[in-house]
């Protein structure tokens, strides 16, 4: 499998971003460099490992972490 | 499909572009790690939840508020079709929601409450009076409020109102079985994926 594929795989089930988000995520994954790809896929790989310990709380707060980061560099 | 409650809006807003996203994510991996560790007890599934936290989530999102609301609003105007094959019965409920719609203009919270809020109160008004001799010459069977149940539901459906029904009422009555169920399907593909990416 290749990295993006597998990246498409995981996004469906990931809960960090929202429906919004993963779309734009797909549609720009050939734009993403492959540093940006790996960094995004171990950011996945992360979330699908530890998904049992994973809870509302936790995603929140890791959602509005990113978001502020995130906010910070537009 | 995700659920509801897997659908946070924290980024919604937000242009998307990716520059700097290898920086962001460099420096906050192990702070995930150390987060994602952290909890060991799941909270997350909704199925443990009772349908009253799965109706206050419903809630808060508006989405999937309006959602209900207008399968509500298909119930009763279904409600009101049948009710008005009862000759008499119809009339009255016609007349009443009118007069309700006629109030709505003059008291604003009242329009939550009219069954046929995307109507003007001169269309149903003018099918009421358009269709006064249907009803005369069926005695008061004919369920000519169908017309109406009709054009809301129309209308809803156009607003998009309903795209979302399975989803919301699915998650309503199971919280997120489904997505687990689908989860679990798919154990071994994101198994796979995971390790491609970890390399």
């Amino acid at each position: 499998m290749q990295k993006i594929e597998a990246i498409k795989t995981l996004l469906e089930f990931s809960l960090l971003f929202s429906n919004q988000v993963k779309v734009e995520i797909v549609n720009n994954l050939n734009r993403f460099t492959e540093p940006e790809i790996t960094s995004l896929g171990k950011l996945l790989a992360i979330e699908h490992e530890n998904r049992s310990s994973l809870d509302e709380a936790t995603i929140k707060s890791y959602i509005e972490n990113f978001s502020k980061t995130y906010g910070k560099r537009q | 499909m995700p659920t509801i409650e897997q659908q946070p809006s924290g980024l919604e807003k937000s242009k998307v572009t990716f520059k700097g996203f290898e920086e962001w994510t460099k420096a906050n991996i192990d702070k995930a790690k150390a987060k994602f560790n952290e909890f060991k007890e799941s909270l997350f599934s909704s199925e443990r939840a009772g349908i009253t936290e799965r109706w206050k989530d419903i809630s808060n999102n508006p989405e999937a508020k309006e959602t209900l609301v207008a399968l509500a609003r298909l119930g009763i105007n279904i409600g009101f079709t049948v009710a008005d094959m009862i000759p008499g019965a119809g009339e009255v409920t016609e007349t009443g929601l009118n007069a309700l719609k006629m109030a709505g203009t003059i008291y604003a919270p009242l329009r939550d409450l009219d069954p046929t809020k995307s109507l003007s109160a001169t269309e149903t008004i003018a099918v009421q009076a358009l269709t006064s001799p249907v009803e005369l010459a069926s005695l008061g069977t004919a369920p000519t409020y169908l017309i109406n149940t009709i054009r809301q539901t129309w209308a809803d459906y156009k607003a998009g109102n309903f795209s979302k029904a399975k989803e919301v009422v699915g998650y309503l009555i199971t919280g997120n079985r489904d997505y687990y169920d689908k989860l679990k399907e798919n154990s071994s593909k994101l198994d796979a994926a995971a390790g491609v990416l970890k390399k």
